[in-house]
């Protein structure tokens, strides 16, 4: 039963959560496919839509005291929902909270709840506010463990990637066997291609190790269900912060004396851990899978202690799943604006508050004193406009959508090369893709303008880096013979690597007129492109580095 | 059905399927084109309907039914290796291109497939290069504008060649009735000039960086595989500087003329006179002389 005045009835409350849930997944992961060159130069979706509505994202923007984007203000559109409805987001809109419901459903059996997820359900607020107070010393690492960057970076760098080569090698066998199979099998591979797959095979680093860490919070989802998001999440804990003082009440606002279902119920364990009954020491027969509630049933039959009478409804928890109001049998529960009854505190105590906050600021230091002591790694080039190192650190989200969008796959993440901080920011691996000359896409999706939004007439003038040739490998140099090629594709007019024409003498030990290739360090924009088509195996003979005019 | 059946069907499926395979396909055949020398004759059109003078080329070589018979599949293949627009010279122009294609037609191809492998990003070479709105608003459903699949490019053993010994070429054109170079003449730093024969490194897989290497014979070499029927070289406007992928309009010099032929060698030996150069200047037109691949003295090529 609703509150008045929302007439339909309870159970069709949780199928349209269901279905909202999957809606706004599918508009993720649909924005994901489309963060992609299209033959326009400029992206048609607003790809980069989630992260505008990302309250997390524009605190930790607002406290760097980095330049305001516009776009970063649509978050408040959801702050201000959350001060009515409370903590919706993480139950109806959350792609990562939708995700974590997939895998559970489809890799775990349905077990009661171990406490475990309610006991640290303190901590996702300590590691937000350790987040947010060492983001006014312009560290900001709150991308690192923002559930829509995270998702969005595990997608790019592991799932997507691991998906199109999976279809492409799939082709690939199915193609070389030729006909009849390929009478099946190309249709169905052109589809696939027009869909959903990458224009070509698409690459990152680091996908075991982003793997892993996406792993462990499935996993954790056998722990506890929704372990991540009531445990260790900070923009949950962000909107749990706003939620406590959300219109949009549940009634009764305690658990009822002669029931504790809705405790039983909860995914989120909103009643606390007052709300939870201890486990059954040995439940007989264990309760089947996929049948936690008849389980849960049956324990009570069998006289186990009653739940905490008093525990009361934590708005800061619940994240309006609506299953309380859904499976209760005696239609008590409802959720309505005009609630009075007092609110179950947030208890986070005041010492451990400050001790998180100082933590937060004694990071600043400890993150850094390794960086500090040297300059940036001579081959860390960075996207187009992000070359203030500082600036690009305090803005980027670690999000991985210039990873997704970057036309030639050339942006890669960071693992270590920029110092603890810089884990996952983007930078250019010329061996592995160059900076197109007409492309601007990197920056049209970074949604915290870390990488500026240029017109491609400013982008084309910005410099990465400066290539460098290694005359000991380069061929003409070192062999004796023409090559060249570097010099074919620079796309600067005039070019930036010309040749000179000199004697040189080749492996035989006769001296050849050679045209040995020169890179004008002036005209040079780092791109990379010289880079990539190298023919010398392995490192190239000609590679970006951060130069002068990058660095002053 | 349950799982068992439906096993069982996938099973008797991919057996029929396999035995099928062994049954219809044959070895793959491509074109066997012929290995003499092609007549050494260049028809030149000047104009500035850079249209009407790729028709007249195309007509005064005998018109386009002489190359293109009824119910085949052609490959044109014109270059379109740089994000460049058309107006800096580093691509075929589309006009050009669209003529070609249209005259394709009217001889009654089955299918004509325009298509390169690019140096630039192929989403971005193909639509700035003007190439592939322009042949699309033919709007005919016999013309496919198309990337290249990297998965068709099949390994080809040449005897006769003398260092590009086997290399990776592309199979829709190797298994094509009838193929159409449409090269653009412009500098290139490392070949000197870039016209009929250098066209052919866009048709090509592989790792291409690592032909550069002895350049000159292996452009050779891939053209005694890659024998196209028909070369229209496209002079209607040159890059002179800063090759082969330009950049600047100062660099560009506007000719008004298209030249065509079955002949690579002649086509490329006249071109270089373009520029200023003679055919011997340039090291590929004398490798590919060597070949027999066609005739380099222009006192022995017939002008029309």
């Amino acid at each position: 039963m609703a509150a008045a005045g929302f007439s339909i009835s309870s159970a069709t409350w949780v199928r349209l959560r269901r279905g909202t849930q999957i809606f706004f997944f599918l508009l993720f992961v649909w924005l994901f496919l489309k963060a992609e060159y299209h033959g326009q130069d400029f992206l048609a979706w607003p790809v980069d839509l989630f992260f505008r509505f990302d309250p997390l994202i524009l605190a930790a923007h607002l406290l760097t005291r980095s330049p305001v984007v516009a776009g970063l203000w649509w978050a408040l559109v959801f702050v201000a929902l959350t001060f009515i409805l409370g903590r919706f987001f993480c139950g109806w809109v959350c792609p990562l909270g939708t995700a974590l419901d997939g895998c559970r459903r489809l890799l775990f059996a349905s077990r009661p709840d171990r406490g475990v997820a309610a006991r640290w359900r303190r901590a996702k607020y300590y590691i937000l506010f350790g987040l947010l107070a060492a983001a006014p010393f312009s560290l900001n690492l709150v991308g690192l463990l923002d559930p829509l960057s995270l998702l969005y970076r595990t997608l790019a760098i592991v799932f997507y990637p691991a998906f199109g080569y999976g279809v492409e090698k799939a082709g690939l066998v199915l193609y070389r066997l030729g006909p009849p199979i390929t009478y099946l099998s190309e249709p169905m591979y052109r589809f696939i291609k027009a869909t959903v797959l990458p224009f070509r095979v698409l690459v990152y680093l680091l996908p075991v190790f982003t793997f892993v860490l996406f792993a462990l919070i499935v996993a954790a989802e056998r722990v506890d269900q929704r372990f991540w998001c009531r445990a260790l999440c900070p923009l949950g804990a962000l909107y749990g912060l706003m939620a406590r003082f959300s219109l949009l009440r549940r009634s009764p606002y305690a658990l009822c004396p002669d029931c504790g279902d809705c405790a039983e119920l909860c995914k989120m364990a909103a009643f606390g851990e007052g709300g939870l009954r201890p486990a059954a020491p040995a439940p007989s027969p264990p309760s089947p899978a996929g049948d936690g509630e008849k389980g849960v049933e049956g324990g009570q039959e069998a006289g186990l202690p009653g739940p905490h009478p008093q525990a009361k409804h934590n708005t800061s928890e619940c994240q309006l799943c609506l299953r309380c109001l859904a499976e209760c049998e005696q239609g008590r529960v409802s959720f309505t604006f005009r609630a009075k009854a007092g609110r179950a505190p947030l208890d986070l105590g005041r010492r451990q508050v400050v001790t998180s906050l100082v933590a937060g600021v004694a990071l600043v230091p400890l993150v850094r004193l390794g960086s500090l002591a040297r300059r940036p790694e001579e081959y860390l080039i960075r996207p187009p406009g992000a070359q203030d190192e500082a600036e690009l650190l305090s803005r980027c989200i670690r999000c991985g959508q210039c990873l997704k969008v970057c036309l030639t796959n050339a942006l890669q993440p960071v693992l270590w090369e920029a110092g603890l901080e810089g884990l996952y920011t983007p930078r250019l691996v010329p061996r592995m893709g160059y900076c197109d000359y007409s492309c601007t896409l990197c920056g049209q999706v970074c949604p915290t303008g870390a990488i500026p939004r240029l017109s491609l007439a400013e982008k084309q003038t910005v410099v990465l880096g400066t290539a460098t040739i290694d005359r000991s490998r380069c061929i003409p140099y070192s062999e004796g013979t023409d090559c060249l090629v570097c010099e074919e594709h620079c796309p600067v007019a005039p070019k930036a690597i010309t040749f000179n024409v000199a004697e040189v003498l080749n492996t035989r030990g006769d001296k050849m007129p050679v045209k040995l290739p020169v890179v004008h360090p002036e005209r040079c924009i780092g791109c990379g492109h010289c880079e990539y088509v190298c023919p010398v195996g392995g490192a190239a003979a000609i590679r970006v580095k951060r130069s002068l005019r990058v660095e002053i | 059905m349950d799982r068992r059946e439906f096993l069982k069907k996938v099973a008797a499926l991919g057996l029929a399927a396999g035995a099928g395979r062994w049954l219809v396909m044959p070895e793959e055949l491509w074109a066997m084109a012929p290995i003499d020398k092609p007549q050494a004759l260049i028809a030149q059109a000047q104009g500035s309907n850079w249209a009407q003078i790729t028709g007249e080329v195309v007509q005064k070589l005998g018109g386009m039914k002489k190359f293109v018979h009824p119910g085949e599949t052609v490959v044109v293949k014109p270059n379109i290796a740089w994000d460049r627009t058309p107006e800096l010279g580093a691509n075929a122009h589309p006009v050009v291109v669209r003529q070609v294609v249209e005259l394709c037609l009217e001889a009654g191809a089955k299918e004509v497939k325009v298509l390169d492998h690019t140096c630039d990003d192929p989403r971005k070479s193909y639509i700035s290069s003007g190439i592939k709105p322009t042949v699309e608003a033919i709007k005919d459903p016999r013309v496919k504008v198309e990337f290249v699949d990297e998965r068709r490019f099949v390994e080809v053993r040449t005897e006769r060649a003398r260092s590009l010994k086997k290399w990776y070429y592309y199979k829709d054109i190797l298994e094509a009735d009838r193929f159409i170079n449409i090269p653009v003449a412009k500098h290139h730093s490392e070949a000197r000039l870039t016209m009929c024969l250098k066209n052919m490194m866009g048709a090509i897989g592989g790792w291409r960086g690592r032909c550069h290497v002895g350049l000159h014979q292996n452009i050779a070499d891939m053209n005694l595989v890659l024998r196209p029927d028909l070369h229209i070289l496209d002079c209607t406007r040159i890059l002179l500087r800063n090759g082969p992928s330009g950049g600047r309009l100062e660099d560009v010099e506007v000719r008004n003329l298209v030249l065509a032929g079955p002949d690579p060698v002649a086509l490329d030996a006249f071109g270089a006179t373009l520029f200023g150069l003679q055919p011997g200047d340039i090291g590929y037109i004398t490798k590919a002389y060597e070949l027999n691949r066609g005739e380099m003295d222009l006192k022995k090529i017939k002008f029309l």
